[in-house]
């Protein structure tokens, strides 16, 4: 990929305008990461591979392996307390990278206090390594254990997950796949946007320390790993390697299963390198995609701000710093909350919308016996359906509120997304139109009863006298009957057709409902996993932005040219941002469909 | 009552719009006598045919709904539904259920951009809307199709669109269609008005009608000549009926918000419950005198849902000479 290539490129265009985005929701340090993530990508050429797993698993001895070489310390006790970034170069190097670009060389001692987390530095800790066993073009990041109890150390390793894009997961075979595990899985498919072909990310999964399981007994581990993983992600793609670390590292030329496992990982990594000329476009959109929807949530929780009271504002900003910005957060606590929130919302809407359903059926029946033909026919279905509809808004306004109560209880703020979502899903259940068809009662009897009154009367004017008035009375008579047979009729077929209405109506109301509850809370979740670490920092500077917009309201100060047309209307500033801000969210929605 | 749903209420809302509506059909006004459409909408004997019609309509329902047409189901469908929603609001009028029609095929136009049906009770009206066509228009022109569309079913207007449409796909009906002709003659106007005031823009609607009168189908009830309703529509353009709802129009477009219009969705439009009594004076100078029952008080007394009012339509029908 040579420069003139990758400055043409529309991705690189596309990092630019969200960044310039990002910088106007007030999240310039978001849209720096997008510049830089583009950049190294698609410039610079490097493949990144992240190495995650749970504490003690062997990910330093993984990569040392790998590499040939012990650079990374490895020891009994958890030895990665920090993110290392792993480059090939001339040799063996290892040095601190300050955030303004100055490098300082460290020594072995240094290295490993920094690398273990036992001192702490502003940067990035670099190690190169020398020998030839993995390409130039791939960058190896080692990362804390995600089960660290420092919860620090394990929103590291989270905070990584976007920019990969090789994921290596390191199990141990003597305890293979946590729930736990399976759960840093989930969120790290979501921060790398799955494993499907549009997102260009790949799993490779190392059973490490092999060499701990009885012969007989590897496959089976195999066998179970297989059906775990294939149950968490589907169809897509994953490969597993049974590796040896220690012995691929001490003793190559020994040989054995699990230094041929990490000898084939490692062949697999360099193939992978060698791919990166697809590989990485397709993993610039992909990331590209998901900065769009953190920045959309981010516009959605600005807009929702900027309606508040100025007072509001600040408490709720005050109690985000307290909560996010400035307190760890415990990524499982949070998650086993939402989930129990999630189920028991649902299931209280079910209920709710079980008991309308059934009174609404009790009383439409009712209706039935003392409406008659016209009332069942014209006014009953359009009755339903208002009724319907307004139990239809008034529990979609009921889920609203919990989902962004919820949604307030983990970020103390929240967007504007569930309203959003709930009045797509109500708008499109809306014009369905009437629930129930009753069909009228056919008019052939009715007309062939008027035509012998009619012929009747005929026959009396101009024939017998008697005949002629018994057809004439015998008409009206008879159509009184067939009416009353008529109505009976119809409300048999009410009593048929209305339940199995309001039982389908209803199913849909329920499943659109948690269609929108699945889709907020895997939103609130994908927040979670995309924002992590910078989580409170972001939230702070989307609700100091809207706060600063208040406060010029409030002082009715403006600058901007639409304001001369609006000098006497304090509200002016508010309004041009909450404008400003649509205008952003229709710009990520254009950009989104653009990358995918 | 044991149950916490007064279902009555909701029943007696329907009833009073049933009661508006055929309160409307007999005075309809414009000069035309209209009485036999209402004979034939309330009288035993009358009652028969056009619920022929219907039994017709319930069979052709399920055909088009297997072959032609969907409920609108997916996200794509949903800004389009959020202008109808907003129209429905500006209008003050009940949004109907949409069918969206599929793929057409290359064949004679079966559909206009925007059809609006309904059976002759009302209790089951669809807009039948060609999403590819009206996506192509700008946004003035769609507003046009999408108000005349739903002026039509306000009115009461889909039993004709149906006739013509059994008719077509499945026969008869002919003696129907030759009953509400004089109804299909004077239709058009007060749909064309509900167009232009959601659309806002005289020469968009110019050439929406224009547009709509070329792409209709061959079943389509003739309505009257481009020419006229032309006409009507500058006519109307300039009333005083106009100038209110461009007013409020201007007003409500900072506030409009398709969360806050969904309660449209349950709620049938407010009433006017003068609609039913006939001034002869010119609106141009009666529009100041004493503000109408169900009047917006901020509209200048001029009522919600005015446009298909027998004050306006007398003025125009006797200029264009429809008596």
């Amino acid at each position: 990929m040579t420069d003139d290539d990758v400055t043409t490129r529309p991705e690189i265009d596309t990092a630019q305008r969200l960044a310039a985005l990002a910088d106007e929701l007030g999240l310039a340090t978001a849209g720096q990461a997008i510049l830089k993530d583009t950049q190294r990508r698609l410039a610079e050429g490097i493949l990144r591979v992240l190495i995650i797993g749970e504490i003690k698993h062997g990910k330093s001895s993984l990569i040392n392996a790998l590499l040939g070489e012990k650079i990374l310390p490895t020891g009994v006790t958890p030895t990665t307390g920090a993110i290392v970034r792993m480059r090939s170069a001339d040799g063996v190097k290892k040095r601190l990278i300050g955030p303004n670009g100055s490098v300082e060389e460290l020594d072995d001692r240094r290295f490993a206090a920094l690398a273990k987390g036992k001192e702490t530095a502003e940067g990035i800790i670099e190690a190169t390594w020398s020998k030839d066993q993995l390409p130039a073009s791939v960058e190896l990041i080692d990362t804390p254990g995600v089960n660290d109890i420092n919860r620090l150390r394990s929103l590291l390793s989270r905070g990584e997950l976007p920019g990969a894009d090789v994921l290596v997961l390191v199990l141990d075979a003597t305890q293979a796949l946590t729930r736990s595990e399976l759960g840093f899985l989930r969120d790290a498919l979501v921060a790398v946007g799955g494993l499907g072909e549009d997102s260009g990310a790949r799993l490779l999964v190392a059973i490490n320390r092999i060499d701990l399981v009885a012969e007989h007994e590897r496959s089976l581990i195999s066998e179970h790993l297989t059906r775990e993983l294939r149950a968490l992600l589907g169809s897509s793609p994953f490969e597993l390697f049974e590796t040896n670390s220690k012995a691929a590292l001490r003793t190559p030329e020994a040989g054995g299963h699990g230094v041929e496992g990490l000898s084939q990982l490692r062949d697999r990594i360099r193939e992978l390198a060698g791919e990166r000329g697809t590989i990485l476009p397709i993993r610039t959109r992909a990331s590209l995609r998901r900065h769009t929807q953190l920045l959309t949530h981010n516009a959605a929780i600005q807009a929702r701000a900027l309606s508040l009271e100025e007072e509001a504002l600040a408490k709720e900003l005050a109690a985000v710093r307290g909560a996010l910005a400035e307190q760890e957060v415990d990524y499982d606590q949070l998650r086993a909350r939402i989930s129990t929130a999630q189920s028991e919302l649902l299931e209280a809407s079910r209920a709710r919308i079980a008991t309308y359903r059934s009174e609404l059926q009790a009383e439409v029946l009712g209706q039935l016996e003392r409406s008659d033909l016209r009332a069942i026919t014209d006014v009953l279905p359009a009755a339903i359906r208002d009724a319907t509809m307004a139990f239809t808004l008034s529990e979609a306004e009921q889920l609203r509120n919990e989902l962004e109560a919820l949604t307030h209880e983990v970020l103390q703020t929240h967007g504007e997304q569930a309203r959003r979502r709930l009045a797509q899903a109500t708008i499109l259940l809306g014009f369905r139109g009437p629930l129930v068809h009753l069909e009228p009662p056919s008019t052939t009897i009715e007309s062939g009863t008027l035509a012998v009154s009619i012929a009747g009367t005929l026959v009396m004017y101009f024939g017998n006298m008697v005949a002629g008035l018994l057809m004439a009375v015998a008409g009206p008579l008879a159509t009184m009957v067939l009416r009353e047979k008529a109505i009976r009729d119809l409300r048999a077929a009410a009593h048929r057709e209305i339940p199995r209405a309001l039982v389908s109506s209803f199913a849909d109301l329920e499943a659109a409902l948690t269609r929108v509850a699945t889709g907020q809370v895997a939103a609130l979740e994908e927040h979670l996993v995309l924002a992590n670490a910078q989580l409170g920092e972001q939230l702070v500077a989307i609700l100091d932005r809207a706060a600063s917009t208040l406060r010029t309201s409030g002082d009715g100060e403006n600058d901007s040219e639409e304001s001369h047309e609006n000098d006497s209307d304090p509200e002016a500033p508010r309004m041009h941002a909450r404008d400003r801000l649509r205008a952003i969210e229709q710009e990520l929605e254009g950009l989104h469909a653009e990358l995918s | 009552m044991d149950s916490s749903i007064d279902l009555s209420r909701y029943i007696q809302r329907r009833h009073f719009r049933s009661y508006e509506r055929d309160m409307a059909r007999s005075t309809y006004g414009y000069g035309v006598d209209l009485r036999r459409t209402r004979w034939l909408t309330t009288s035993v004997v009358g009652q028969a045919p056009l619920r022929a019609l219907e039994h017709a309509w319930f069979a052709l329902a399920d055909t088009l709904m297997e072959d032609e047409l969907r409920v609108p189901d997916r996200p794509s469908d949903i800004p389009l539904l959020s202008e109808v929603v907003e129209i429905a609001r500006l209008l003050r009028t009940a949004p109907p259920a949409i069918r969206i029609l599929k793929r057409r095929s290359g064949g004679p136009r079966e559909w206009g951009i925007v059809t609006p049906l309904g059976d002759p009770r009302s209790s089951n009206e669809w807009l039948v809307l060609d999403l590819e066509a009206l996506s192509r228009l700008p946004h003035e022109e769609r507003a046009f199709l999408l108000g005349v569309g739903l002026g039509h079913l306000h009115c009461g207007h889909g039993a004709l669109f149906l006739a013509h449409l059994v008719g077509h796909r499945r026969g008869g009906h002919r003696l129907l269609r030759g009953l509400l002709r004089p109804w299909t003659r004077v239709a058009a106007f007060s749909a064309d008005r509900a167009g232009l005031l959601a659309s806002g823009d005289l020469e968009a609607c110019l050439r929406a009608l224009e547009l709509s009168a070329t792409l209709a189908p061959s079943w389509s009830p003739q309505f009257p000549r481009v020419e006229s309703r032309r006409l009507a529509l500058q006519e109307f353009a300039v009333s005083t009926v106009a100038a209110r709802f461009r007013t409020r129009r201007l007003r409500e477009s900072h506030d409009l918000n398709l969360e806050e219009d969904l309660s449209a969705l349950a709620e049938p439009p407010p009433t006017d419950e003068t609609s039913d009594e006939t001034s002869e004076e010119d609106p141009r100078e009666d529009s100041s005198e004493t503000i109408a029952d169900g009047a917006d008080p901020l509209n200048d007394g001029v009522p919600d849902d005015a446009w298909t009012l027998t004050r306006c339509d007398h003025r125009l029908t006797k200029r264009l000479r429809l008596i």
